[in-house]
């Protein structure tokens, strides 16, 4: 018999940009753009980017086949030497957080959530596609384990099989065999052949675009800054996604009006706002809720030391003969070697860079974001404190997720942190003077 | 008178017989090799020797200066010499008389002392005199730079009319294996003595340099000269460490050209690269002249004029460029292709580590 | 003060493989071929400018000096001819300090034949080698062990043990001795000498090492290097000399570029983060690890304490940007 209740009132469907995802995007970037004074004019180009892929769905356009990546260790180059593109998958909306949390342990790490909860969804935003194939580098377990996860979504996943222990030369060689057969799998995948001169173009690109990211780094240095961190972090996600050559000119385009402030010696914040160190879980849009609290209330994030900014982009490759097999291993190394990333068993290297970072930036103090259910950076967190401890830095610990709820908490502990950063450095000062 | 002038005649036509025979038997000639330790044991009568050996018409021997020499048969003389003999500033020279190389007697000088001139490479003259040393004649000359000496001696003597002028002469060297530090043009230029009626001087090669390169196989210019200028059409002589003897004229040049021989064959596990042989140049050259010495007149001249040397196994003998090369061509080629297969055996995967009962 | 800035600049920004082309060609050219000119450098020079280049050569390499030496009998060995040992170990001293092991990077003749032996293979497209760990830690010995044989074989000859035949015993190994020679068309070298059983076997091995060189340094750059005696003397005097190879740790990321591009494999560029003097017994100081890194001020080349050569982003980019785009 017709049940009447089988007679739905059909909800009519509404376009994107109009749906609750796409506002919890506007009101980030509204809040990017006019809560702040003084942007710079190039990033009018990022704004309007993130507006048309996040806020209004639109697509993402891309060259040959795609590949997703879910970890900075997949190497974009030899993605780009076979003529595919790459695009990183990890997501930072809410909404997917949300999504994700049906499926997925409660005590998952936000950044995962939201991935598989965006590759779960019928729409996925950024507009990307359907990825031709997933490479997923086994790095942190979460990510391990959503691998057979995103098959059986019915996507075409690649275990990049990453090793754990840094140092020993046995990793190396495990690595190197691991991205030499990720070059034979996209060969198979795409139908062409790796070619130096493909190889060369896609090193010419990445290089190019990690050259325009150095320079952008350096301007970072000045005290008092001549850009806010909000803008720098804006900038990093857009490569996620962005053309890179496109991606590549804008940054350069960035830094030329960045060379002007500098001459004009002009000032983004005020001369005394505490310098910050932003480390930890990546902040990836619109989840840049930790550096947006820090700037709002008077600090300026001048370097961080996380994967979807810094890491991404600093490392550069060097290459001893430009032969296809020596680029192939010398990008592998490059890859593995200087990664602070804590899913590794030791972190000497991660605090030797964060306390080079806090020495060349003149930062004031760190904020290191731990993702609940992020158990690497959790763990790290100890020893990490230990190093900042001894070397007199003051560092604030911070645990959250995606959801807006804490953030009048944080809100507090950020001020707090800051105006102890800004007394301690008034203090030094006294007693230097 | 007629037998005088019959003697004459019957000894310069002999002359010319027996030049190339006996004459050379009596050579004098100056030698750096020492002579043997056992010389001790002096046997006498050096003259009664030699007038037993030869023609009665004393005419066309000349006679030992001495006559109370000593010499020694017996004793083997050691010609070798061990390496880098040439490479020290003084060097010892004995006389020898008599062209049997391997055994000609030492000999000594009587009657005063003996003057030796030494000529160096800028041409510069000094006199030495000699010594003696267990009733031998010798010297001990010092060499002040490195490079070639010159060193003669003459001896005159008055017999039976004629005055037999012997001119024995010997090159020394102080050696040095840098090329830098010598005057390659200034070692290469002859040194002539114009005062001597006879002089062979012996023409370097073209990169000799400052050492002593001469090797069996090498073809060796020797020039005659007289008081410095050169003579045409005068027999040189050869005679080498073995007995073989070899005569040629000069030409217009006066340069003679003789190509040292092989000499050594020894057995092959006793093969010594710095075997030494030596060879005698020798020019005798006869004058018509009329003069006196000491008192004792003579009417003809004999200029006695010698120059030894020493050359060594050419190194033909014992190096060989094929070996050198298939030797390396062997390693290049096998181990070459032992890389090649050792670089393949990357393509087996992951089987370095082992274990097994032993570790 | 600007133009010294600007001085440094221009040097650290340099197209350092060729600039370190042309003055390898200027160091060859000078002691393989400066007699031609009357250059004469002496017989004490800390790199293998080969004294059988009898001719041409612009100055000895001191290890034949140093064998001649060795090689005296005992008395003379330790009387007051040792003096001039003592010489001339002064002046070897004196000429090494300046350019520290730069004389095996930059100037040795035979290294850079091994670089041009290494061009050849890239030009034809063949990949190099690279010793495992184990076999980088085994061989490494080798040097050492040549060194003190170079030191006890002649002092066997002086003490009337050895024949005199095995005198210059590392001359007769050296692949110089054959392999210099020939750029003055002098194969005399080439040969393999009968006259005695020692000079049989020596020359015999000279001919092998020297058929090993040539296929070890087309498959492994600066092959020869790692097993060199020369280098291993340097070594002992390395620390007291004016031209250093520096590194900052605090700023090392450990990105590796350094041990990429090392031609002798030497890790410790790379890992070690505690040392200030990070030369190793094989480094060459060809500073192609300075040239690879990326990192500003992390590594550096200082003489007489001041940097003359530093690592700089702007010099990397620069330097990796050519590779890219056309291959030198």
């Amino acid at each position: 018999m017709t049940n009447e209740t089988s007679k739905v009132i059909p909800i009519q469907s509404i376009p994107y940009s109009r749906s609750r995802q796409a506002g919890e995007s506007q009101d980030v970037l509204d809040h990017i753009i006019d809560d702040f004074h003084d942007n710079p004019e190039s990033m009018q180009y990022f704004y309007d980017l993130f507006r048309s892929v996040y806020c209004h769905g639109e697509e993402v356009k891309h060259e040959g086949m795609l590949v997703g990546t879910t970890c900075i260790q997949a190497p974009e180059e030899l993605i780009y030497a076979f003529g595919a593109t790459p695009m990183r998958l990890c997501n930072g909306s809410y909404h997917y957080d949300q999504k994700g949390a049906e499926f997925m342990p409660s005590k998952s790490c936000s950044l995962v959530k939201a991935t598989l909860g965006m590759l779960n969804s019928d729409n996925v935003i950024p507009k990307i596609g359907k990825p031709d194939m997933i490479v997923n580098p086994t790095t942190c377990d979460q990510k391990k384990k959503s691998s057979s996860m995103m098959g059986d979504m019915g996507y075409k996943v690649y275990d990049l099989e990453f090793p754990n222990v840094k140092e020993s030369e046995a990793s190396r060689q495990y690595w190197q065999r691991s991205v030499r057969q990720f070059a034979t799998e996209l060969r198979q995948l795409t139908g062409r052949k790796l070619t130096k001169k493909g190889l060369q173009a896609a090193f010419n690109k990445t290089g190019r675009a990690q050259a325009a990211f150095r320079k952008l780094h350096s301007y970072r240095l000045l005290s008092p800054s001549i850009i806010l961190g909000k803008d720098i972090f804006l900038v990093t996600n857009a490569y996620f996604f962005d053309d890179i050559t496109r991606w590549t000119e804008k940054v350069e385009a960035l830094n030329v009006e960045l060379e002007a402030r500098k001459q004009a010696g002009f000032k983004a914040v005020q001369s005394k706002a505490p310098r910050v160190l932003f480390t930890g879980s990546p902040p990836i849009f619109p989840n840049l809720k930790l550096p947006l609290l820090i700037e709002e209330a008077g600090g300026v994030v001048v370097a961080d030391e996380s994967c979807s900014a810094n890491r991404m982009l600093y490392d550069m490759t060097a290459v001893d003969e430009w032969m296809v097999n020596d680029m192939v291993d010398s990008l592998a190394d490059k890859y593995l070697k200087p990664c602070t990333c804590p899913i590794f068993t030791k972190n000497e290297d991660r605090k030797r860079r964060l306390l080079d970072l806090v020495k060349s930036f003149n930062a004031d103090g760190v904020v290191y974001q731990a993702f609940s259910g992020c158990q690497v950076y959790e763990m790290e967190y100890r020893s990490v404190a230990e190093a900042f401890n001894q070397a007199g830095i003051p560092m604030l610990y911070v645990e959250t997720d995606y959801s807006p709820d804490d953030k009048g908490q944080l809100s507090t502990r950020i001020e707090a942190f800051l105006e102890s950063m800004k007394n301690r450095k008034k203090q030094k000062q006294r007693a230097a003077g | 008178m007629s037998s005088k002038i019959l003697n004459t005649v019957m000894g310069m036509s002999l002359l010319a017989l027996a030049s190339t025979n006996a004459a050379y038997a009596e050579l004098l000639w100056l030698t750096e090799t020492a002579p043997p330790k056992s010389s001790a044991t002096q046997v006498a009568d050096h003259a009664a020797h030699h007038h037993a050996m030869h023609t009665p018409t004393a005419a066309v021997s000349s006679t030992v200066v001495t006559d109370s020499g000593k010499h020694d048969h017996t004793g083997m003389i050691v010609l070798d010499e061990t390496p880098g003999k040439d490479h020290r500033p003084s060097k010892q020279v004995w006389l020898r008389r008599g062209d049997d190389i391997k055994k000609s007697p030492f000999a000594a000088l009587d009657g005063g002392v003996a003057y030796l001139t030494l000529i160096d490479q800028a041409g510069k003259k000094s006199v030495v005199e000699a010594g003696q040393e267990n009733g031998l004649f010798t010297l001990k000359a010092e060499m002040p730079e490195v490079g070639f000496y010159e060193t003669y001696l003459e001896q005159r003597s008055v017999k039976e009319g004629r005055l037999l002028v012997e001119l024995p002469k010997i090159e020394l060297l102080w050696a040095s294996c840098q090329p830098k530090e010598i005057d390659e043009e200034a070692v290469a230029k002859p040194i002539i003595n114009d005062a001597l009626a006879l002089e062979l001087v012996r023409i370097h090669k073209e990169d000799e340099g400052c050492m002593n390169r001469l090797v069996s196989g090498d073809v060796v210019n020797f020039q005659v000269l007289s008081y410095g200028k050169p003579i045409a059409g005068f027999p040189v002589s050869m005679v080498t460490q073995e007995g073989w003897r070899n005569t040629q004229p000069s030409d217009a040049s006066g340069t003679v050209a003789f190509t040292m021989i092989r000499e050594y064959f020894p057995n092959w596990l006793e093969f010594k690269k710095y075997h030494t042989d030596v060879f005698l140049v020798s020019a005798v050259m006869d004058k018509q002249e009329a003069g006196a010495l000491n008192g004792q007149p003579y009417i003809s001249v004999r200029y006695e004029a010698t120059l030894p040397g020493k050359y060594r196994p050419s190194p033909h003998d014992y190096r060989s460029y094929a070996w050198g090369l298939g030797i390396s061509f062997f390693v290049i080629v096998f181990g070459g292709l032992a890389v090649y297969l050792y670089r393949r055996r990357r393509l087996k995967p992951y089987k370095e580590e082992r274990v097994d009962d032993k570790s | 003060m600007t133009n010294l800035e600007d001085i440094r600049t221009a040097v650290n920004n340099v197209q350092f493989n060729r600039f370190r082309f042309w003055l390898q060609i200027f160091f060859f050219a000078l002691l393989v071929y400066g007699g031609y000119l009357g250059i004469e450098l002496g017989k004490h020079l800390p790199t293998f400018a080969c004294g059988y280049n009898k001719e041409l050569r612009g100055g000895m390499c001191f290890l034949m000096p140093l064998q001649h030496w060795m090689e005296w009998p005992w008395e003379k060995l330790f009387s007051a001819a040792a003096l001039t040992i003592l010489y001339g170990f002064t002046i070897f001293f004196l000429w090494f300090i300046a350019l520290n092991r730069g004389w095996c990077g930059f100037a040795c003749p035979v290294g850079t034949i091994q670089d041009w032996i290494t061009s050849l293979r890239r030009w034809t497209g063949i990949r190099y080698s690279r010793y495992s760990e184990g076999q980088y830690k085994g061989l490494g010995i080798i040097k050492w062990v040549l060194l003190a044989l170079m030191f006890l074989i002649p002092l066997g000859i002086g003490g009337g043990w050895f024949t005199h035949d095995l005198k210059s015993p590392f001359c007769m190994i050296c692949p110089g001795r054959t392999v210099v020679p020939l750029f003055g068309l002098d194969v005399s070298q080439w040969s393999i000498d009968f006259s005695s059983r020692t000079n049989m076997i020596m020359t015999s091995l000279g001919l092998l090492v020297t058929g090993l060189f040539f296929i070890g340094a087309f498959v492994k750059k600066r092959f020869f290097c790692f097993y060199c005696p020369m280098g291993a003397l340097h070594y002992l005097f390395s620390k007291a000399a004016l031209l250093r190879l520096n590194k900052e740790g605090a700023k090392c990321t450990r990105c590796g570029d350094c041990y990429r591009v090392c031609d002798l494999q030497i890790k410790e560029i790379a890992d070690d983060i505690q040392n200030k003097n990070i030369m190793t017994d094989d480094c060459i100081m060809c500073l192609k690890c300075v040239a690879a890194c990326p990192e500003p001020g992390a590594l550096k080349a200082t003489f007489a304490g001041i940097p003359i050569f530093e690592a700089t982003e702007a010099g990397f980019i620069t330097r990796m940007n050519k590779g890219r785009t056309d291959d030198k």
